[in-house]
């Protein structure tokens, strides 16, 4: 189930958004030959 | 410990395992702490479902101040005793640490937005905390410019070790400047926390993992670069048969 985090929705899935995009870019980063 | 690893084949036989080490340990602390972050921690008062940005964005700028103190230090042992696997490690800081700045910029921005009621201020910290992701950037370009690349190591680290003095400007930004809308300092702080605990484990989880996980990067990289040159070296060596061919052939 998705948490509703009402008038702080967009910022919060944002953050969480980017910070998991940047985790997964230099995972790939960190595993190139 | 430091000379102990500068040696190529030493560092490579502890980073393989360490480096497989700081990865899943980096995995299983950032798992719980998204899930504590986004679902099993309260709101905070003043600042609602909000501070659930705080969790990624105080880790965030950690790991960018902690990726370029290691830049500095690696850069000074490096000027000092013109060892190359110190520019690596340095080198291989630079780009999870500008990414890190970055993210740690643009959460803050998101905080902000809501927090402060607009999305940037010039105030002490962010101020502060832009030159550092500039430091980076040119820091990232100086290495990808050169081709002479011991050139490119003396130069970068100089800039490295002068723009370290930026470092104490951020973490103490809020105290030299009072118009700063960041908080003082909250956690390392004589008094102990002033977060409550249900806060502090999803702080303490992301900040231990990303900590970890910028180990693991720069570790990967410095592996990579050791291994790439030894094929290059390995390449370019002449073999016996060779030798005696071209001392036959003049």
């Amino acid at each position: 189930m998705i948490p509703d985090f009402g008038k702080y929705g967009f910022v919060v899935w944002t953050a969480y958004g980017l910070a998991i995009l940047v985790l997964l870019g230099l995972w790939l980063y960190g595993r190139r030959k | 410990m430091i000379n102990w690893l500068s040696n190529p084949k030493r560092f490579e036989r502890f980073a393989v395992p360490a480096s497989k080490f700081c990865g899943w340990l980096a995995l299983l602390l950032i798992l719980p702490g998204l899930y504590f972050g986004l679902f099993a921690s309260p709101e905070a008062e003043g600042f609602g479902h909000g501070v659930r940005i705080l969790y990624v964005h105080a880790p965030s700028a950690w790991v960018a101040m902690a990726a370029y103190s290691a830049i500095a230090v690696m850069s000074f042992i490096s000027f000092i005793w013109r060892h190359p696997l110190a520019d690596r490690v340095a080198y291989n800081c630079a780009m999870p640490g500008a990414i890190f700045t970055a993210l740690a910029l643009a959460t803050g921005s998101l905080w902000g937005s809501q927090s402060w009621m607009t999305w940037w201020v010039w105030d002490g910290r962010n101020t502060s905390f832009l030159v550092l992701l500039f430091i980076y950037l040119g820091y990232i370009a100086i290495w990808a410019a050169m081709d002479n690349k011991r050139l490119a190591a003396r130069i970068a680290g100089i800039i490295a070790m002068v723009g370290a003095i930026n470092l104490p400007i951020i973490k103490f930004s809020v105290d030299w400047w009072d118009d700063v809308l960041h908080q003082k300092a909250t956690i390392m702080t004589i008094d102990g926390p002033g977060f409550a605990p249900s806060m502090m484990l999803p702080l303490m989880l992301m900040l231990f993992g990303f900590s970890f996980f910028l180990i693991w990067v720069v570790m990967r990289g410095v592996l990579r670069d050791i291994r790439k040159q030894r094929d290059a070296t390995a390449r370019n060596a002449i073999t016996p048969a060779q030798a005696t061919l071209t001392k036959m052939k003049s």
